[in-house]
Protein backbone atom coordinates (compact mmCIF):
# COMPACT_ATOMS: atom_id res chain seq x y z
CA UNK A 1 0.00 0.00 0.00
CA UNK A 2 1.44 3.38 -1.01
CA UNK A 3 0.32 6.41 0.98
CA UNK A 4 0.46 9.63 -1.01
CA UNK A 5 0.79 12.81 1.01
CA UNK A 6 0.46 16.32 -0.39
CA UNK A 7 2.98 18.40 1.60
CA UNK A 8 1.06 21.61 0.89
CA UNK A 9 -1.96 20.44 2.88
CA UNK A 10 -2.36 20.48 6.64
CA UNK A 11 -1.79 17.14 8.38
CA UNK A 12 -5.14 15.63 9.32
CA UNK A 13 -3.88 12.24 10.55
CA UNK A 14 -3.33 11.18 14.15
CA UNK A 15 -1.17 13.32 16.45
CA UNK A 16 0.39 12.75 19.82
CA UNK A 17 1.86 15.08 22.47
CA UNK A 18 5.65 15.29 22.44
CA UNK A 19 7.87 17.11 24.94
CA UNK A 20 11.34 17.36 23.37
CA UNK A 21 12.80 19.16 26.43
CA UNK A 22 11.61 16.42 28.76
CA UNK A 23 12.93 13.71 26.43
CA UNK A 24 16.27 15.51 26.02
CA UNK A 25 16.73 15.86 29.78
CA UNK A 26 15.88 12.21 30.37
CA UNK A 27 18.31 11.14 27.62
CA UNK A 28 21.16 13.24 29.05
CA UNK A 29 20.57 12.00 32.61
CA UNK A 30 20.29 8.35 31.57
CA UNK A 31 23.44 8.49 29.40
CA UNK A 32 25.38 10.32 32.15
CA UNK A 33 24.37 7.72 34.74
CA UNK A 34 25.22 4.90 32.33
CA UNK A 35 28.63 6.40 31.50
CA UNK A 36 29.50 6.97 35.17
CA UNK A 37 28.16 3.58 36.22
CA UNK A 38 29.86 1.59 33.44
CA UNK A 39 33.16 3.38 34.05
CA UNK A 40 33.10 2.02 37.60
CA UNK A 41 32.83 -1.50 36.22
CA UNK A 42 35.07 -1.28 33.16
CA UNK A 43 37.34 1.79 33.63
CA UNK A 44 38.78 3.18 30.38
CA UNK A 45 41.92 2.84 28.23
CA UNK A 46 44.93 4.71 29.58
CA UNK A 47 47.81 3.43 27.50
CA UNK A 48 51.22 4.82 28.39
CA UNK A 49 52.52 7.25 25.75
CA UNK A 50 54.98 5.90 23.20
CA UNK A 51 58.03 8.18 23.12
CA UNK A 52 61.44 8.34 21.52
CA UNK A 53 62.78 7.51 24.98
CA UNK A 54 60.74 4.32 25.27
CA UNK A 55 61.64 3.38 21.69
CA UNK A 56 65.42 3.87 22.12
CA UNK A 57 65.47 2.04 25.45
CA UNK A 58 63.34 -0.86 24.20
CA UNK A 59 64.76 -1.35 20.71
CA UNK A 60 67.97 0.67 20.31
CA UNK A 61 69.08 -1.06 17.06
CA UNK A 62 65.81 -0.12 15.37
CA UNK A 63 66.22 3.48 16.56
CA UNK A 64 69.78 3.60 15.22
CA UNK A 65 68.78 2.17 11.83
CA UNK A 66 65.85 4.56 11.52
CA UNK A 67 67.94 7.60 12.50
CA UNK A 68 70.55 6.62 9.93
CA UNK A 69 67.76 6.27 7.39
CA UNK A 70 66.72 9.84 8.19
CA UNK A 71 70.23 11.01 7.25
CA UNK A 72 70.21 8.85 4.11
CA UNK A 73 66.77 10.15 3.10
CA UNK A 74 65.29 6.66 2.82
CA UNK A 75 62.55 6.81 5.49
CA UNK A 76 58.82 7.26 4.94
CA UNK A 77 58.79 10.85 6.15
CA UNK A 78 61.81 11.72 3.94
CA UNK A 79 59.85 10.63 0.87
CA UNK A 80 56.36 11.59 2.03
CA UNK A 81 55.69 14.79 0.11
CA UNK A 82 53.20 17.44 1.22
CA UNK A 83 52.60 18.83 3.79
CA UNK A 84 56.19 18.12 4.93
CA UNK A 85 58.35 18.26 1.80
CA UNK A 86 58.37 18.07 -2.00
CA UNK A 87 59.77 14.52 -2.19
CA UNK A 88 56.61 12.97 -3.65
CA UNK A 89 53.30 13.90 -5.25
CA UNK A 90 51.37 11.85 -2.69
CA UNK A 91 47.85 10.42 -3.12
CA UNK A 92 46.02 11.39 -6.29
CA UNK A 93 42.51 11.01 -7.61
CA UNK A 94 42.85 10.60 -11.35
CA UNK A 95 44.38 13.86 -12.57
CA UNK A 96 43.75 15.54 -9.19
CA UNK A 97 46.97 15.82 -7.15
CA UNK A 98 45.11 16.31 -3.89
CA UNK A 99 48.03 16.13 -1.47
CA UNK A 100 50.49 18.01 -3.67
CA UNK A 101 48.06 20.86 -4.27
CA UNK A 102 47.58 21.31 -0.52
CA UNK A 103 51.21 22.45 -0.44
CA UNK A 104 54.11 22.15 2.03
CA UNK A 105 52.62 23.75 5.15
CA UNK A 106 54.70 22.01 7.85
CA UNK A 107 58.24 21.89 6.40
CA UNK A 108 60.19 18.93 7.78
CA UNK A 109 63.59 17.84 6.47
CA UNK A 110 64.16 14.64 8.49
CA UNK A 111 67.99 14.79 8.43
CA UNK A 112 67.94 18.33 9.75
CA UNK A 113 64.81 18.27 11.92
CA UNK A 114 65.34 14.87 13.58
CA UNK A 115 69.15 14.66 13.74
CA UNK A 116 71.36 17.72 13.22
CA UNK A 117 69.12 20.34 14.89
CA UNK A 118 68.64 18.34 18.11
CA UNK A 119 72.36 17.48 18.19
CA UNK A 120 73.19 21.19 17.98
CA UNK A 121 71.89 21.71 21.51
CA UNK A 122 74.13 18.96 22.87
CA UNK A 123 77.17 20.37 24.68
CA UNK A 124 79.67 17.81 23.45
CA UNK A 125 82.73 18.73 21.37
CA UNK A 126 83.01 15.46 19.38
CA UNK A 127 79.31 15.63 18.50
CA UNK A 128 79.58 19.29 17.54
CA UNK A 129 82.60 18.51 15.34
CA UNK A 130 80.69 15.66 13.68
CA UNK A 131 77.71 17.90 12.93
CA UNK A 132 80.01 20.57 11.58
CA UNK A 133 81.70 18.02 9.28
CA UNK A 134 78.30 16.79 8.13
CA UNK A 135 77.06 20.29 7.30
CA UNK A 136 80.30 21.13 5.47
CA UNK A 137 80.03 18.09 3.21
CA UNK A 138 78.21 18.05 -0.12
CA UNK A 139 74.80 16.41 -0.39
CA UNK A 140 76.39 13.66 -2.46
CA UNK A 141 79.03 12.97 0.19
CA UNK A 142 76.40 13.02 2.96
CA UNK A 143 74.38 10.47 1.03
CA UNK A 144 77.40 8.19 0.59
CA UNK A 145 78.27 8.28 4.30
CA UNK A 146 74.72 7.68 5.50
CA UNK A 147 73.98 4.97 2.93
CA UNK A 148 77.22 3.14 3.71
CA UNK A 149 76.43 3.19 7.45
CA UNK A 150 72.81 2.14 6.84
CA UNK A 151 73.98 -0.78 4.69
CA UNK A 152 76.51 -1.85 7.34
CA UNK A 153 73.87 -1.67 10.09
CA UNK A 154 71.53 -3.70 7.90
CA UNK A 155 74.08 -6.53 7.90
CA UNK A 156 74.27 -6.44 11.72
CA UNK A 157 70.67 -5.80 12.80
CA UNK A 158 71.45 -6.04 16.53
CA UNK A 159 74.22 -3.42 16.47
CA UNK A 160 73.80 0.10 17.85
CA UNK A 161 77.18 1.36 16.53
CA UNK A 162 79.88 0.12 14.18
CA UNK A 163 83.59 0.73 13.78
CA UNK A 164 84.49 2.65 10.63
CA UNK A 165 87.26 0.32 9.50
CA UNK A 166 87.04 1.35 5.83
CA UNK A 167 86.73 5.08 6.60
CA UNK A 168 83.40 5.13 4.74
CA UNK A 169 80.94 6.42 7.35
CA UNK A 170 82.33 9.95 7.96
CA UNK A 171 80.76 11.65 10.99
CA UNK A 172 77.57 9.54 10.84
CA UNK A 173 78.42 6.99 13.62
CA UNK A 174 79.28 9.77 16.07
CA UNK A 175 76.08 11.68 15.25
CA UNK A 176 73.85 8.62 15.54
CA UNK A 177 75.47 7.44 18.80
CA UNK A 178 75.00 10.89 20.32
CA UNK A 179 71.40 10.98 19.12
CA UNK A 180 70.84 7.59 20.78
CA UNK A 181 72.18 8.96 24.08
CA UNK A 182 69.84 11.96 23.79
CA UNK A 183 66.89 9.68 23.00
CA UNK A 184 67.56 7.32 25.90
CA UNK A 185 67.54 10.15 28.42
CA UNK A 186 64.37 11.72 27.00
CA UNK A 187 66.24 14.82 25.82
CA UNK A 188 65.35 14.13 22.18
CA UNK A 189 61.61 14.10 22.96
CA UNK A 190 62.02 17.52 24.56
CA UNK A 191 64.16 18.84 21.72
CA UNK A 192 61.69 17.80 19.00
CA UNK A 193 58.53 18.95 20.80
CA UNK A 194 60.00 22.38 21.58
CA UNK A 195 61.84 23.04 18.30
CA UNK A 196 58.99 25.17 16.92
CA UNK A 197 57.13 26.26 20.06
CA UNK A 198 58.35 27.21 23.54
CA UNK A 199 55.89 24.81 25.17
CA UNK A 200 56.02 21.07 24.36
CA UNK A 201 52.67 20.97 22.58
CA UNK A 202 53.66 20.14 18.99
CA UNK A 203 54.24 16.40 18.56
CA UNK A 204 54.49 16.40 14.76
CA UNK A 205 58.23 15.71 14.59
CA UNK A 206 58.51 12.96 17.24
CA UNK A 207 55.43 11.26 15.75
CA UNK A 208 56.88 11.35 12.24
CA UNK A 209 60.18 10.02 13.54
CA UNK A 210 58.42 7.22 15.44
CA UNK A 211 56.30 6.33 12.43
CA UNK A 212 59.49 5.85 10.39
CA UNK A 213 60.41 2.95 12.69
CA UNK A 214 60.13 -0.32 10.82
CA UNK A 215 60.35 -2.48 13.91
CA UNK A 216 59.30 -0.97 17.23
CA UNK A 217 56.31 1.20 16.31
CA UNK A 218 54.78 -1.21 13.80
CA UNK A 219 55.14 -4.10 16.24
CA UNK A 220 53.36 -2.14 18.97
CA UNK A 221 50.46 -1.44 16.61
CA UNK A 222 50.30 -5.03 15.38
CA UNK A 223 50.19 -6.41 18.95
CA UNK A 224 47.19 -4.20 19.72
CA UNK A 225 45.49 -4.99 16.38
CA UNK A 226 45.68 -1.34 15.37
CA UNK A 227 47.25 -1.88 11.92
CA UNK A 228 45.34 -0.81 8.84
CA UNK A 229 45.20 -4.43 7.64
CA UNK A 230 43.84 -5.58 11.02
CA UNK A 231 40.64 -3.49 11.02
CA UNK A 232 42.69 -1.21 13.27
CA UNK A 233 40.49 1.84 12.72
CA UNK A 234 37.72 -0.01 14.58
CA UNK A 235 39.83 -1.28 17.47
CA UNK A 236 40.88 0.09 20.83
CA UNK A 237 43.88 -0.78 22.98
CA UNK A 238 43.39 -3.62 25.45
CA UNK A 239 40.01 -5.37 25.39
CA UNK A 240 37.88 -2.25 25.37
CA UNK A 241 35.42 -1.87 22.48
CA UNK A 242 36.54 0.55 19.78
CA UNK A 243 34.94 2.57 17.01
CA UNK A 244 32.67 -0.08 15.54
CA UNK A 245 30.74 2.54 13.56
CA UNK A 246 33.79 2.86 11.27
CA UNK A 247 33.34 -0.72 10.04
CA UNK A 248 32.58 0.24 6.45
CA UNK A 249 35.63 2.52 6.17
CA UNK A 250 37.77 -0.25 7.66
CA UNK A 251 36.28 -2.98 5.44
CA UNK A 252 37.66 -1.51 2.20
CA UNK A 253 41.23 -1.61 3.53
CA UNK A 254 40.93 -5.40 3.91
CA UNK A 255 40.01 -6.14 0.26
CA UNK A 256 41.56 -5.56 -3.13
CA UNK A 257 42.22 -3.27 -4.91
CA UNK A 258 42.38 -0.99 -1.86
CA UNK A 259 44.46 -3.38 0.27
CA UNK A 260 47.57 -3.24 -1.91
CA UNK A 261 47.12 0.28 -3.27
CA UNK A 262 49.47 3.04 -2.21
CA UNK A 263 46.60 5.38 -2.93
CA UNK A 264 44.13 3.53 -0.64
CA UNK A 265 43.18 6.52 1.55
CA UNK A 266 42.02 8.57 -1.42
CA UNK A 267 40.23 5.63 -3.03
CA UNK A 268 38.42 4.67 0.17
CA UNK A 269 37.40 8.25 0.98
CA UNK A 270 36.14 8.73 -2.57
CA UNK A 271 34.14 5.50 -2.45
CA UNK A 272 32.66 6.39 0.93
CA UNK A 273 31.78 9.85 -0.37
CA UNK A 274 30.02 8.24 -3.33
CA UNK A 275 28.13 5.80 -1.09
CA UNK A 276 27.13 8.65 1.24
CA UNK A 277 25.85 10.57 -1.77
CA UNK A 278 23.85 7.51 -2.81
CA UNK A 279 22.34 7.37 0.68
CA UNK A 280 21.41 11.04 0.50
CA UNK A 281 19.86 10.50 -2.95
CA UNK A 282 18.09 7.34 -1.80
CA UNK A 283 14.59 8.60 -2.83
CA UNK A 284 15.52 9.15 -6.49
CA UNK A 285 16.87 5.69 -7.31
CA UNK A 286 13.99 3.71 -8.89
CA UNK A 287 14.76 0.29 -7.41
CA UNK A 288 16.40 1.28 -4.14
CA UNK A 289 13.60 3.61 -3.12
CA UNK A 290 11.20 0.65 -3.27
CA UNK A 291 13.29 -1.36 -0.78
CA UNK A 292 11.30 -0.21 2.29
CA UNK A 293 8.26 -1.86 0.74
CA UNK A 294 10.16 -5.12 0.33
CA UNK A 295 11.96 -4.88 3.70
CA UNK A 296 9.32 -3.11 5.84
CA UNK A 297 11.26 -2.50 9.05
CA UNK A 298 9.48 0.84 9.38
CA UNK A 299 6.21 -1.08 9.72
CA UNK A 300 7.61 -2.69 12.86
CA UNK A 301 8.44 0.72 14.30
CA UNK A 302 5.01 2.16 13.40
CA UNK A 303 3.15 -1.12 13.84
CA UNK A 304 0.15 0.43 15.65
CA UNK A 305 -0.40 2.90 12.85
CA UNK A 306 -0.19 0.27 10.11
CA UNK A 307 -2.34 -2.15 12.10
CA UNK A 308 -5.02 0.52 12.30
CA UNK A 309 -4.75 1.39 8.59
CA UNK A 310 -5.10 -2.25 7.56
CA UNK B 1 47.98 4.03 35.77
CA UNK B 2 47.72 0.27 35.68
CA UNK B 3 46.90 0.04 39.40
CA UNK B 4 43.94 2.37 38.79
CA UNK B 5 42.79 0.18 35.89
CA UNK B 6 43.07 -2.92 38.01
CA UNK B 7 40.75 -1.29 40.54
CA UNK B 8 37.92 -1.53 38.00
CA UNK B 9 35.55 -4.38 38.84
CA UNK B 10 36.05 -5.84 35.34
CA UNK B 11 39.61 -5.37 34.08
CA UNK B 12 39.81 -4.94 30.31
CA UNK B 13 43.49 -3.94 30.27
CA UNK B 14 44.69 -7.13 28.62
CA UNK B 15 45.07 -8.32 25.00
CA UNK B 16 41.73 -8.57 23.22
CA UNK B 17 40.19 -11.68 21.71
CA UNK B 18 39.36 -11.53 18.01
CA UNK B 19 36.91 -13.48 15.89
CA UNK B 20 37.22 -13.66 12.15
CA UNK B 21 36.28 -15.35 8.91
CA UNK B 22 38.36 -14.60 5.81
CA UNK B 23 39.02 -10.87 5.60
CA UNK B 24 36.46 -10.14 8.32
CA UNK B 25 37.79 -9.67 11.82
CA UNK B 26 36.14 -8.20 14.90
CA UNK B 27 37.14 -7.92 18.54
CA UNK B 28 34.89 -9.48 21.15
CA UNK B 29 34.45 -6.02 22.71
CA UNK B 30 33.18 -4.55 19.44
CA UNK B 31 30.97 -7.59 18.80
CA UNK B 32 29.34 -7.20 22.22
CA UNK B 33 28.55 -3.55 21.44
CA UNK B 34 27.16 -4.38 17.96
CA UNK B 35 24.97 -7.21 19.28
CA UNK B 36 23.83 -4.97 22.14
CA UNK B 37 22.70 -2.31 19.66
CA UNK B 38 20.56 -4.86 17.79
CA UNK B 39 19.11 -6.13 21.08
CA UNK B 40 18.25 -2.59 22.24
CA UNK B 41 16.69 -1.85 18.83
CA UNK B 42 14.55 -4.99 19.10
CA UNK B 43 13.55 -4.17 22.67
CA UNK B 44 12.62 -0.62 21.65
CA UNK B 45 10.29 -2.04 19.00
CA UNK B 46 8.64 -4.81 20.97
CA UNK B 47 8.49 -3.46 24.53
CA UNK B 48 5.46 -1.16 24.84
CA UNK B 49 6.05 2.40 26.05
CA UNK B 50 4.47 3.13 29.45
CA UNK B 51 2.40 5.97 27.99
CA UNK B 52 2.76 5.13 24.32
CA UNK B 53 -0.89 5.32 23.33
CA UNK B 54 -1.60 7.13 20.06
CA UNK B 55 -3.99 10.01 20.13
Amino acid sequence: MVLKVDPSKKWTGPTRPYDIIKEGVIAVVVVALLAAGLSLFFSSPDEKAVTLKSWSNTNAPDFVQTATGELAGTTTSAGYGAPYNHAAKGPTLGPLKLQDWAGVRIPVDPATSFVTEPLAILNDSSTNDAVTAWKAASADQQGKWATAYADALGKKPDAVSLEDTANAFGPVPTMISSLLVMAKTGALDGALTTSDTPLPTNFTKPLLFLADSEGYFGDLAAKQHLGGDQWGVMNETGSWPGQSWLWLFSLWYQVEPFKSSGNADTLVMTLMGFLTLCLALFPIFPFIRKLPYKIPIHRLIWKKWYARKL
Amino acid sequence: MHSALNMALINLDHPAHYLGIGPFQVSVGNLVIIVSMFVIFALAIFIPFPHGKDE
